[in-house]
C-alpha cells in the first residue's frame, strides 16, 4: 500500500495557498464596497479549515518521495485544489452551475484560458482578480512540475531534462534550493515586470495586473470580453507578445541568465527551433492579414505576432476574433496549436522539444535509407538521443493523438459540429484556451455547450496539463499494488 | 506495388520493402518472386470473384467488372454519379467484402490458400483491422438508428459500407454521410489516419503501426512504473528489433509533418478550413472523399481551384510511395552516386 500521507500533506499545503489567495480578491472587493466579498471570505475559510487538517493532521515521515507518492501527489495536487477554486464560483453573483464552475475552475488552474462567464466587463473586480491568480498559481504550478517532478518521472522522453546533479547529496539539494528559488523568484519578477510596463504603455493599474498574471502562466483570462482587443492599445499589445514569448520559454533559463550565462539564449537548440517557429507563423499569418484584410504593414505583423504568440504558448488571448479568418491563418494556428512552447515552460502542447526529437530522428531514417551501413546518430542540443527517449516520446506523440481523437469523437456525439469538436478537442488538450468556429472561437464562451461536453473539455485540459501519462498511470492495476 | 516492386528500387527501396512488411511473419526475402506471383493471382482470384458477386447481386456486367476492378483495388472509381447509391443492397454488401477483402494483408491470403488456413485470423493486424471495423460500424449504425432514426437494417448497411470504404481507402459511397451530422464527420475524419494492413493495396498509416505505437506507448507506461525493466516490443508473439520501430516512428512523424504541410498549402490557394484539413488527410491516405459540401462523398474535386488539383495530386502520388522513396528523391546525395 502506497503511504499518501505525504501526498495529503502537500494537498494540505496547496490548500493553504489556495485559501490565503482568495483574500486577496476579498480584499479588492471590501475595498470596491461589493457584496461578493463574503463570498471569497467564507471559501477561504472552508478551504484553509481543509487545508490545515490535512497539512496538519498528516504527520509525514521526512523520508524522500517515492515515484508513486509522487504521480499522486501530481494527479491530486491539481484535482482537489480546483474543486476549492470553484467556490466562489458557485457561490458568487454570477451564481454559475456546479459543472460551468468547475469547467471555469479547471480552465483557471491549468492555465487554458476557455470561459463560460460573458459580460466580464461588468463584473465584480474581485472575481476577474480570482480567475488572474487562478491562472498564475496554476502556471506556478505548471512550471514547477515541468522542471522539477515530470524530468524525475521521465514522463515523455522529460528525462532529458534531469538536471545533472554533481557532488554529495547535500550539495545536489542545495542546488536544487537554488535553483527553486530562483525559477520562483524570475516567475514573479516577470510577472511584476509585465506589470510595471503594461501601466506604463496605459493600461489601467488593475488591467495591467490582471493581464500579467494572465500572460505569463500561459492562461488567457482577460478582464474584457474582447479580450485584449479591448484596449486598443498597440503598446500595451507589444509588451503582451514579450510577456507569451517569455512564458514559452524553458524556466531554467532565466537561472541561468541570472548566473550571467547570456550565451545559453542561443546554445539552447530548443529555443531557436521555438523562435523560428514562431517567426514562421507571424510571417505567414501577418502576410496573410495584410493582404485579405488590407491591414497596414505594421499593424498586420503586431497583430499577427501577438497571435500566433498566444496561440503556439496556449495563452489565449486575441486582439481579433481570428476564428473567422480565412482557411490558411486558421489552418496554421490549428497546426501550431498543437507544437506548444518549450519544456520546462509554462505553454502546453506536444512541445518544440519533442517534435524536434522526433524530426531529427526522421531526418536520420532518410539518411539511413541512402547509406545503409553509415552510423547515423540523432542528436539534441550536442547530445544523442537515447532510444528509450526517442521511444517514449513516439508513446507520448501516440497517446496525445489518441487523447485528440477520443476527444473529439466524443465531443461530436454529444451533438457539436465538426470544426467545434475538433479544435475543442485540440484546445483542450493543448490548454490554449478559445477554439475555432462561431460557437467557442475567440469572441464566444463555452456557455452554449451541453454540461457534458464542458466536463469533457476539462478533463481533457487536466489530461494534457499533465501530459496525459501522469494520469493513465494511475490506472495501471500494479500502480496500486505493493 | 507494395510487396513486389519496391525491392527493385535499388537504393532504399529494400529498406522500405523490410518495413513495409515489417511483420516478421512472412520472411517473404528470398523468394520474392514466388510471393509476387502468389499475390498475384490472388488479386486476380478476388477481382473475378467479386465480379461474379455483382453481377448476380444484379448490377449490369460492365459495371459489375468495373467496380470489382476498382473495389479490390481500394481505388473507388464508380461508373455511376451516385456511386453505389444507385444498386440494391445486395450489391452494398458484395461491396463491403470486396473492400475488406481489398484492405487486408494480401500475403496472408496465399499463406492461407498454402499453407495454414488459420493463419490470417491469427495475425494480430487482422484481428485490430476487423475490430476497428466492426467497432465503428456498430457506434455510427447506433448513431444512424437512435439519432437520425434511420431503419435499423439500413443503418447497419450504410455503417458497414462507409465504414470499411474509409478504412480500407477505398471511397466508394452507398448514401451521403455528410448529412449524418458532426459525430460522423469526426470519425471519418479520424478513420482517414488509420488506414488498412500492411501488405494491402490499402493506403494511410496501417494497422501494423498503429499496433507497434500502441505497444510503444504501453511500454511508455510501464516505464513510467518500473524505469528499470525490460520492455520488449511484441507483434505476433516475435520480437520487433529496433530499426524496424525506429522506421515506423520515422513514418508515422513525416507523414503527419506531410498531412500538416500540404493542408497549410491548400489553404495558401484558397481551400478554406475543413475542406483542406479532410482533403490533405483523404488525399495522403489515398481515400479519395473528405468532409465537407465540396469534397464529400457525393461531391466531387472539381470546384477547387487547378493549383489545390495538383497539389493534392502530389500528395496521392506521396502517399502511395509511402513517403519515404519520395523523400528519397529530394536528397541531394541520392543524385550524386
Amino acid at each position: 500500500m502506497i503511504d499518501v500521507r505525504p501526498v495529503l500533506r502537500l494537498i494540505g499545503q496547496l490548500l493553504c495557498a489556495l485559501a490565503a489567495a482568495m483574500l486577496l480578491p476579498a480584499a479588492l472587493d471590501v475595498h470596491d464596497g461589493q457584496a461578493e466579498a463574503r463570498v471569497f471570505v467564507v471559501s477561504a475559510g472552508v478551504t484553509l479549515f481543509f487545508g490545515l487538517a490535512l497539512a496538519l493532521g498528516m504527520n509525514a515521515p521526512g523520508r524522500g518521495w517515492t515515484t508513486r507518492q509522487m504521480y499522486l501527489a501530481v494527479v491530486f495536487g491539481w484535482l482537489v485544489p480546483v474543486l476549492f477554486a470553484a467556490l466562489p464560483f458557485i457561490f458568487g453573483p454570477l451564481a454559475l452551475s456546479v459543472p460551468d464552475a468547475l469547467f471555469e475552475a479547471v480552465s483557471g488552474l491549468t492555465a487554458s484560458g476557455a470561459t463560460v462567464i460573458s459580460g466580464l466587463d461588468h463584473a465584480p473586480r474581485g472575481l476577474l482578480l480570482w480567475r488572474a491568480l487562478l491562472n498564475w498559481l496554476g502556471g506556478l504550478g505548471v512550471i514547477a512540475m515541468a522542471v522539477a517532478v515530470l524530468p524525475l518521472l521521465a514522463v515523455g522522453g522529460m528525462q532529458m531534462f534531469r538536471l545533472e546533479m554533481p557532488g554529495s547529496a547535500e550539495r545536489a539539494i542545495a542546488r536544487g534550493r537554488r535553483i527553486a528559488r530562483a525559477v520562483f523568484f524570475a516567475y514573479v519578477g516577470l510577472t511584476l515586470l509585465l506589470a510595471l510596463g503594461l501601466w506604463r504603455v496605459g493600461l489601467g493599474g488593475f488591467d495591467a495586473l490582471a493581464h500579467a498574471l494572465s500572460t505569463l502562466s500561459s492562461g488567457g483570462f482577460s478582464t474584457s470580453d474582447a479580450s485584449v482587443g479591448h484596449f486598443h492599445n498597440p503598446d500595451a499589445e507589444i509588451v503582451l507578445i514579450l510577456g507569451m514569448v517569455a512564458n514559452g520559454l524553458p524556466f531554467l533559463l532565466f537561472y541561468r541568465l541570472l548566473r550571467g550565462e547570456g550565451g545559453a539564449v542561443f546554445a539552447d537548440s530548443q529555443i531557436r527551433w521555438y523562435l523560428s517557429l514562431l517567426g514562421l507563423g507571424t510571417l505567414g499569418i501577418s502576410a496573410w492579414l495584410w493582404i485579405s484584410l488590407d491591414l497596414l504593414p505594421s499593424d498586420a505583423v503586431r497583430h499577427g505576432a501577438f497571435t500566433v504568440a498566444s496561440v503556439m504558448t496556449g495563452t489565449g488571448f486575441y486582439t481579433l476574433p481570428y476564428g473567422g479568418w480565412g482557411g490558411m491563418p486558421v489552418m496554421i494556428l490549428f497546426f501550431l496549436a498543437f507544437v506548444g512552447g518549450c519544456a520546462g515552460s509554462a505553454s502546453g502542447g506536444l512541445k518544440v522539444f519533442r517534435l524536434q526529437c522526433l524530426f531529427t530522428d526522421a531526418v536520420m531514417q532518410l539518411r539511413r535509407l541512402l547509406r545503409p551501413n553509415a552510423v547515423l546518430i540523432a542528436s539534441f542540443n550536442g547530445r544523442t538521443i537515447p532510444e528509450d527517449v526517442l521511444e517514449s516520446v513516439m508513446g507520448f506523440l501516440f497517446v496525445y493523438a489518441l487523447a485528440f481523437a477520443l476527444l473529439a469523437m466524443a465531443l461530436a456525439f454529444l451533438g457539436l459540429d465538426f470544426v467545434t469538436a475538433v479544435s475543442g478537442a485540440a484546445s483542450a488538450l493543448a490548454n490554449l484556451g478559445p477554439g475555432l468556429g462561431g460557437t467557442i472561437g475567440p469572441g464566444a464562451t463555452y456557455a452554449a455547450l451541453p454540461d457534458a461536453a464542458k466536463m469533457l473539455l476539462a478533463a481533457g485540459m487536466l489530461f494534457g496539463r499533465l501530459e496525459i501519462f501522469t494520469i493513465l498511470v494511475l490506472f495501471v492495476p500494479t500502480f496500486w499494488r505493493q | 506495388m507494395a510487396v513486389a516492386i519496391l525491392p527493385a528500387l535499388r537504393i532504399g527501396g529494400m529498406q522500405v520493402f523490410r518495413m513495409e512488411t515489417s511483420d516478421k511473419t512472412e520472411r517473404v526475402g528470398p523468394r520474392i518472386a514466388q510471393v509476387a506471383g502468389g499475390i498475384g493471382l490472388v488479386y486476380a482470384a478476388f477481382t473475378a470473384l467479386t465480379a461474379l458477386g455483382f453481377w448476380i447481386a444484379g448490377m449490369g456486367r460492365f459495371d459489375a467488372i468495373c467496380h470489382a476492378l476498382s473495389a479490390v483495388s481500394t481505388g473507388g472509381f464508380s461508373t455511376s454519379d451516385l456511386r453505389l447509391a444507385h444498386w440494391n443492397a445486395d450489391v452494398q454488401w458484395v461491396a463491403v467484402a470486396a473492400m475488406l477483402v481489398g484492405g487486408s494483408s494480401l500475403v496472408l491470403w496465399t499463406g492461407a490458400g498454402r499453407a495454414a488456413r488459420t493463419s490470417l485470423f491469427k495475425d494480430a493486424q487482422t484481428r485490430w483491422y476487423l475490430m476497428f471495423v466492426g467497432g465503428f460500424s456498430g457506434l455510427l449504425a447506433l448513431w444512424q438508428w437512435t439519432v437520425n432514426d434511420m431503419p435499423p437494417a439500413a443503418a447497419v448497411r450504410h455503417a458497414a459500407f462507409s465504414v470499411t470504404s474509409i478504412v480500407s481507402t477505398t471511397g466508394f459511397a452507398s448514401t451521403d454521410w455528410s448529412a449524418w451530422g458532426g459525430f460522423a464527420h469526426v470519425v471519418f475524419f479520424i478513420l482517414l489516419f488509420i488506414g488498412g494492413c500492411t501488405g494491402s493495396a490499402a493506403g494511410g498509416i496501417k494497422i501494423l503501426r498503429w499496433d507497434l505505437l500502441f505497444a510503444l506507448a504501453s511500454a511508455h507506461i510501464g516505464r513510467l512504473l518500473y524505469p528499470h525493466g525490460v520492455y520488449v516490443i511484441r507483434y505476433n508473439n516475435d520480437m520487433v528489433a529496433p530499426a524496424i520501430l525506429d522506421s515506423v516512428l520515422g513514418f508515422v512523424v513525416l507523414y503527419f509533418l506531410t498531412f500538416a504541410v500540404f493542408s497549410v498549402t491548400l489553404t495558401v490557394v484558397g481551400v478554406d478550413f475543413v475542406t483542406a484539413l479532410s482533403g490533405s488527410a483523404a488525399a495522403l491516405a489515398n481515400a479519395g472523399p473528405g468532409i465537407g459540401d465540396v469534397i464529400g462523398p457525393m461531391g466531387s474535386y472539381r470546384p477547387l481551384p487547378d493549383a489545390a488539383k495538383w497539389i493534392l495530386a502530389l500528395e496521392m502520388m506521396i502517399g502511395r510511395l509511402e513517403l519515404f522513396i519520395v523523400a528519397v528523391l529530394f536528397s541531394r546525395s541520392y543524385w550524386r552516386e
